[in-house]
């Protein structure tokens, strides 16, 4: 990655050349896609596209046009000249490796993916299609005028961008309900027609769309008619939309749909496959409310006409806006009983529907402010939830998301939302992190917002962050988490009016724009206000509040990573004053930023809440806080709370000397970060019980896992029980309680925890041991009803097993469950149920592979028979009579997984592979998939592995695709050179092959691979390539038989079973935990081996393992300094070429003299790089190396 | 009717004897049964006929004589005939238990007669055609046993149901040795919509009261003339339309105003909905 940054650092002079070439030469002002032959059967489209562009220069030879995987037949330029054009898609080939393993790095790989997401990115002015116009042309390109580009061109089978879903079955494929749609990932329009796939080109468009006379077909703008084509066989839809709207907002579905006009507003329209009309109608019911709550808060009207909602099978997304339409997943519909995915459906069209005013409407300028759109209208949409669902799920939702962010960013680095411009390099906003890579941030600064495509400055990644061809799928996921908690800080700092009215300003503004009329030059920035940057937004809220938020901007949306703080304190009874520490210890620490500024610091003491706001300026911030009241435990008074509401506490617990009760950090969430704040049980305990924040309440409880004590678990138990708690911090009490038990379980007296209270608020009148007839009216006690069984089967008792009495309540649920006197449907609950029993399951004191054959029914014991007995049942009746959504079978998947797990009963992957099969229902599926891949993890072999990867890469659904590699990603079947047997070259070399070329059409997938790829090999070669991989990996192997000889013993030990005293089981089954677990433990033996055998050519390195201290801070940079001339020799003389070089689609030949360029550059660049290639174990510290030297002399500064 | 033929049979078995057959065909016997039993009836008709034609009920002799007379039988030698001496004397017929009718359902003990009936009266009849009888245990009211029992119920037509699926169809066995019938599963077939089953459940059926309840149309928006396409006809429809309501309930309504009003919502109500997708298809554009 530090080549891509460098050679994007080249001299000043060249830059500002080839800036200046990198933008569009044209301004489009309309568009017109017909789409005339839509086959079903042939799976193909057959179009025509019209772009009517203002040329922006005299002299314009030639364009660029983005199109993918589409057959252009004939470019005629105002319907008169014909055009030539070339075919060139970097994708096809993102890295020469000429079969070269040595080559198969991320390292290589990064930079290249980059350059070829730039080399047909639309904002640079390139794309994949190019147009060269014919001579007798030129004369009509005259500054302004409008000239009309027409295409025609076919598609045949798309891999991406449209997804056809075609059951198989009796009947016309209206009646088997057929139906097609896009299914682009981010700009993807130019999979299914040429455009200008960009954001920042908005234009008005006119469709035309025949399909056959059953079906509908629904796209971006109004309907304005429906005709019969002259053989009344077929029709066509005519749409427009007014609005400018950029190419990628443009959406399409066709299909059987069943038409439902919204009783409420009729311009919203509501398309549902056949048969589904009734839970349609459940399910969009309140859809209104959405939009009436969008159009209040923002004071603005909704900017289109019409909105339609279209649920599609196959969907790759749940939700996927375009303009004017939301294209949503047929598995967010539900009946009147469902309870649970009722939160998930409003969110999810509520989102939709706030994507409409910032997303589609107001769109953004490049991919640096995607975090604009994406986290405004996800903060809307939180509005809106706390509207729908309170202040308390909306305050949970924020927390969570908060901990997402934190996690990710810990774990793979922190996230710049807008890495076009490096902060300000004021002391006081610069991050240490990015003063490291400083050469290349001053580099941004020169030339600031000029430049296209933004550049990858955090050096933590294993992808480019520069486009969104190259990010990874998750990474973009969490980005937007990020993007909305940073709107909402922006409230938290200028009001939440004054940012409604920033909004609204914009808003005003895009529909003044989107007024205007784009004729010739003088009105090509007509629509300047459609887009939002960075810039363009600090200035608005500037211009609104009066506020200056640049220096936050810089700090926190061009500053990657978050705060983490950890606060101690005592206090100090003599001048009555708390003692504060707070540290940032972690700074530099990935993801982690050190943060400069005000802190705030809240202490209820006994007279009240009081907030502190501290000036954070080092890494240690140390303050005397002076407690307001006096320590008085005996005067019985009651407490004021931050609420304002006053309570009484027992007061017995607490220290008698110290007047506080608890200490908070940054209590309202106005910075991101992560906390550590020391205080005893007894301040946690009271924080959870009184403390009215449900953020403050949640920590208590992940703080509470720590102290197992009796005043703990009363602590919990009063929770759950408590009736004003909000219900998700009841749930959290109680898996807590769960954590609690177990670790006090010698001394632990009674029934098993939580039976009492489930037997209180769920058991019958007269017999408390029988549970009542299901009656879900009361949404709190159903959700404390589904989760307290799951809390309680993690029980164990002291031999380390579910206590048998948990198991015969659980039994007994089931036996007792009787629904049919409820309104509501039970099959979560149910399904809550069997994953209750699969976490009772705990490994068996037997050890038989399942090759063996051993484990037979007979094996079973009782109780585990009886689990296995319900689970069978359970999974058999779901195939009579399938609950919503089968949750039970995927319930039940869950579980099966689990027993063959833990030996129970033989392991095979047979039973999930048919239920991961296409044609069987999402969840299900994923729920096979899941398990398989667990499987993979301990048993699989290399066949299973391609059965996972042939689903990866084939699957009709993309959504499963992504799916798989997304859950191999979590679970990956081997760790970075562990020695497993799965671990070959050619799995390293399918996996690159998909990477480089294969999947050069999706690039959520390829990215997905990509991630899939640094989870499995790191940034380096992988080490399978290595010529004695093999032979270590015997090694391995011989360890590991090593390792198993204490499984001999239970192997032994199994033949008496009765024989044996409790406390061996015990033994035995922790054995059998690390031994299932871990099964493939690198043994660090084998690395050394493996280094002394390469010790020869690596200079430098030889004998070194120890990775990242072998480098000094200055040998880094030597190397990037080397790279960044290679790559500017390169790159200038690439630059020259590259107008002569456009290429054909049947380019090879010609293209090889570049290619053979790009060889030898990357010759020159593997051999620096070269000594640190055959390290093993170390890779991944080694990868990140460019960051680290710097971190380690960053905090020699500090 | 049998009983009378099997005596029929033996008689004329006696008579073969007599007349020294030792053996007769089947067919024969028939037959002659056939006949005999013919001869019986028209015998026993005639001096009915004749007994009654005297106003009695039971015949006499002379009814007999004239019988034989009518049918045409010489009756001379009867005498000798009967009281020949190697007459066959035919065993007495075995007094069949008379076949008793089946007490299905014994009830109760049966009541003797009171005082005031004679007892050559009929006995009166089972108990239980008279009376309430006690049929079933007193059911039990108990809570929990009822929820026991409901449960035990539940599951026993499920675990029957699965059971009869697991065996006509498919399965897939959580072992691999050979017990293929412990634990079946039923396998899972795909589905060419899986979404259809999923979304639409059907383990349970639950009131659709409420629901409609529920789907009453929310009152209706005020329409909002759309803005930025400036659409004439969305235009004017924002302004008549008024918000539906159902039809006057006082019919006081005739002024003038009230006469408006009815015209305004008669004309919303009937005024469909708006919206592109509503609309018919148009015939295709004539080719000038």
């Amino acid at each position: 990655m530090s080549k891509s940054e460098s050679k994007s650092g080249g001299s000043k002079a060249k830059q500002k050349d080839k800036e200046k070439d990198l933008k569009r030469h044209f301004k489009l002002s309309h568009q017109l896609v017909s789409l005339t032959g839509i086959n079903f059967q042939r799976q193909s489209i057959i179009g025509y596209s019209e772009l009517t562009i203002i040329p922006l220069k005299d002299n314009l030879r030639y364009i660029y046009l983005n199109a993918k995987q589409i057959r252009v037949y004939k470019i005629l330029l105002n319907n008169t000249y014909e055009v030539q054009f070339q075919y060139f898609d970097p994708f096809l080939e993102v890295y020469q490796t000429d079969e070269n393993n040595d080559k198969k790095s991320l390292d290589n790989f990064s930079p290249a993916h980059l350059k070829a997401a730039q080399a047909t990115d639309s904002d640079r002015g390139l794309g994949e299609l190019l147009l060269l116009f014919p001579e007798e042309t030129w004369p009509l390109f005259q500054e302004g005028r409008p000239l009309k580009v027409g295409i025609e061109f076919s598609l045949e089978e798309p891999k991406a961008g449209l997804h056809f879903v075609i059951p198989e079955g009796e009947g016309s494929l209206a009646e088997r309900g057929a139906h097609m749609f896009t299914s682009g990932y981010a700009n993807s329009s130019r999979l299914w027609f040429p455009c200008v796939d960009t954001f920042s080109e908005p234009c008005p468009w006119r469709f035309e769309f025949t399909v056959d006379e059953s079906m509908i077909a629904v796209a971006s703008g109004e309907l304005l008619e429906v005709v019969y084509t002259p053989d009344m066989r077929r029709k066509t839809f005519y749409y427009s939309i007014t609005v400018p709207t950029a190419a990628p907002h443009i959406g399409l579905a066709v299909g059987p749909f069943e038409v439902f006009v919204d009783p409420t507003m009729h311009e919203v329209t509501h398309f549902c496959l056949p048969g589904l009309m009734p839970i349609l109608k459940t399910s969009v019911k309140y859809m209104h409310e959405s939009f009436e709550f969008y159009e209040e808060t923002l004071s603005a009207r909704y900017p289109y006409s019409c909105y339609k909602q279209v649920f599609v099978e196959q969907a790759v997304e749940d939700v996927r806006p375009y303009a004017t339409m939301g294209l949503m997943s047929t598995y967010l519909l539900h009946g009147p009983p469902i309870i649970d995915q009722v939160y998930l459906t409003r969110k999810a069209m509520a989102q939709a529907i706030a994507e409409q005013f910032f997303g589609c409407f107001i769109t953004m300028e490049r991919w640096s402010d995607l975090w604009l759109c994406h986290g405004i209208a996800t903060y809307l949409t939180g509005l809106y939830t706390k509207k729908c669902f309170g202040d308390n799920e909306y305050l949970d939702y924020i927390h969570l998301e908060m901990q997402d962010i934190v996690k990710y960013e810990q774990e793979m680095g922190g996230i710049v939302l807008d890495p076009s411009q490096a902060p300000a390099p004021l002391p006081t906003t610069q991050d240490t992190e990015n003063s490291l890579s400083g050469h290349h941030h001053h580099h941004h600064h020169k030339h600031g917002k000029s430049h296209g495509g933004p550049q990858a400055n955090s050096p933590v990644f294993q992808f480019p962050i520069g486009s969104v061809h190259t990010l990874s799928p998750k990474y973009f996921e969490i980005m937007r988490k990020k993007s909305h908690l940073i709107i909402r800080m922006l409230e938290q700092r200028i009001g939440h009016e004054l940012l409604l009215q920033v909004f609204n300003k914009q808003l005003v503004l895009a529909t003044t724009a989107s007024q205007q009329k784009m004729y010739n030059i003088s009105s090509v920035n007509a629509w300047s206000h459609m887009t939002i940057s960075t810039t363009v937004f600090a200035k608005a809220v500037f211009t609104v509040s009066g506020k200056d938020m640049e220096s936050f901007i810089d700090s926190w949306v061009r500053t990657q990573g978050h705060a983490h703080f950890s606060l101690q304190f005592v206090f100090n009874r003599k001048r009555n004053t708390v003692e504060l520490e707070i540290r940032q210890e972690k700074v530099g620490n990935s993801g982690i930023r050190r943060y400069m500024g005000p802190l705030v610091v809240a202490l209820q003491e006994l007279d009240g809440t009081f907030k502190h706001t501290l000036q954070i300026e080092g890494n240690v911030a140390r303050a005397d806080l002076t407690c307001h009241s006096k320590s008085r435990r005996n005067k019985k008074k009651k407490i004021p709370l931050c609420t304002g509401e006053e309570v009484d506490m027992d007061l017995s617990a607490m220290d008698p000397e110290s007047p506080v009760l608890w200490v908070r950090i940054d209590p309202e969430m106005t910075l991101i970060r992560a906390n550590k704040v020391q205080q005893p049980d007894y301040m946690w305990q009271y924080q959870l019980r009184h403390e009215r924040d449900v953020t403050a309440q949640s920590e208590a409880i992940v703080a509470l896992e720590m102290y197992a004590t009796p005043a703990c678990r009363l602590a919990l138990t009063d929770t759950i029980e408590n009736e004003q708690t909000y219900i998700r911090v009841r749930l959290r009490a109680a898996h807590c309680l769960t954590k609690i038990a177990n670790a006090m379980v010698s001394s632990w007296a009674g029934p098993p925890a939580m039976l009492a209270i489930f037997r209180k608020l769920f058991g019958s009148f007269s017999c408390p041991h029988v549970v009542r007839q299901n009656d879900f009216t009361n949404l709190q006690l159903y959700f404390l009803q589904k989760t307290i069984p799951v809390a309680m089967a993690g029980l164990r008792n002291a031999h380390g097993i579910c206590p048998p009495e948990v198991i015969r309540f659980l039994l007994d649920l089931f036996r007792f469950n009787d629904n049919s006197k409820n309104r509501f449907s039970d099959n979560y609950y149910r399904a809550a149920l069997v994953e209750a029993l699969g976490a009772t399951i705990t490994p068996t004191v037997s050890m038989l592979t399942s090759k063996s054959g051993g484990i037979t029914s007979e094996s079973l014991t009782g109780e585990t028979k009886l689990v296995v007995e319900e689970i069978t049942r359970c999974l058999n009746l779901e195939k009579l009579l399938p609950c919503y959504k089968m949750q039970v079978t995927v319930a039940c998947l869950g579980a099966i997984r689990k027993l063959q797990k833990f030996g129970h009963i033989p392991s095979s992957p047979a039973i999930f592979r048919s239920y991961s099969s296409y044609g069987q229902c999402q969840d299900v599926r994923l729920a096979g998939l899941r398990a398989l891949i667990d499987y993979q993890r301990v048993d699989g072999t290399a066949e299973d592995l391609e059965f996972l990867l042939d689903i990866a890469e084939n699957d009709q659904e993309p959504r499963i695709r992504h799916e798989v590699v997304r859950m191999l990603i979590d679970t990956p079947p081997f760790e970075l050179a562990s020695g497993s047997s799965v671990d070959a070259p050619a799995l390293a070399s399918r996996l690159w092959n998909n990477i480089n070329q294969n999947l050069h059409f999706d690039s959520k997938l390829r990215c997905d691979f990509v991630d899939l790829y640094y989870a499995l090999y790191g940034m380096r070669r992988p080490l399978c390539y290595t010529e004695n991989f093999a032979l270590s990996k015997l090694a391995t192997k011989r360890e590991a038989e090593g390792d198993l000889a204490p499984d001999g013993d239970i192997k032994r030990a199994r033949l008496s079973p009765v024989l044996m005293e409790e406390n061996q089981i015990v033994e035995c089954v922790t054995v059998e935990i690390e031994a299932k677990d871990q099964p493939q433990i690198p043994p660090p033996k084998i690395d050394s081996n493996y280094f002394s055998d390469n010790s020869q050519s690596l200079p430098g390195m030889s004998g070194n393992s120890q990775g990242p201290t072998g480098f000094l801070p200055g040998m880094f940079k030597e190397e990037g300094s080397g790279d960044k001339h290679g790559k500017e020799d390169s790159k200038s003389s690439k630059s020259k070429k590259k107008k002569k070089d456009k290429k054909k689609h049947k380019h090879k030949h010609k293209h090889h003299k570049h290619r053979s360029k790009d060889a030898s550059r990357e010759g020159k660049h593997s051999r620096p790089d070269s000594p640190a290639t055959p390290s093993n174990n170390k890779e991944e510290t080694l990868s990140s190396g460019s960051s680290s030297p710097s971190q380690a002399s960053q905090d020699v500064t500090f | 009717m049998a009983e009378h033929r099997t005596v029929l049979g033996v008689c004329l078995g006696a008579l073969l004897t007599e007349a020294g057959f030792d053996a007769v065909d089947n067919i024969a016997y028939e037959t002659m049964l056939e006949v005999l039993t013919s001869f019986m009836i028209s015998t026993g008709n005639t001096a009915r006929n004749y007994c009654e034609l005297a106003g009695r009920v039971q015949p006499v002799v002379g009814d007999l004589v004239m019988t034989y007379a009518d049918l045409g039988i010489d009756l001379r030698g009867i005498e000798r005939y009967a009281r020949r001496q190697q007459r066959l004397v035919l065993p007495a017929l075995g007094v069949g238990s008379a076949p008793r009718p089946i007490t299905i359902l014994q009830a109760g003990s049966k009541l003797p007669h009171p005082s005031h009936i004679p007892e050559h009266l009929p006995a009166f009849p089972d108990p239980h055609a008279y009376i309430r009888t006690p049929t079933h245990k007193q059911p039990v009211t108990e809570y929990e046993a009822l929820r026991e029992k409901a449960a035990a119920q539940k599951r026993d037509i499920e675990r029957a149901l699965t059971k009869f699926v697991a065996k006509t169809g498919d399965t897939q066995s959580l072992f691999t040795t050979d017990d293929v019938n412990i634990f079946p599963l039923v396998a899972c077939k795909p589905h060419p919509q899986p979404f259809l089953d999923a979304l639409m459940p059907k383990d349970q059926v639950f009131d659709e009261e409420d629901e409609d309840l529920e789907l009453q149309p929310p009152p209706k928006r005020v329409k909002r003339g759309l803005d930025l396409s400036q659409n004439t006809d969305k235009d004017s429809d924002g302004e008549d339309s008024s918000p539906p309501s159902s039809p006057p309930e006082c019919p006081d309504s005739q002024s003038e105003v009230g006469k408006d009003i009815l015209q305004a919502e008669k004309i919303s109500s009937e005024d469909p909905i708006d919206n592109p997708y509503l609309q018919a298809v148009k015939k295709p554009h004539k080719y000038i």
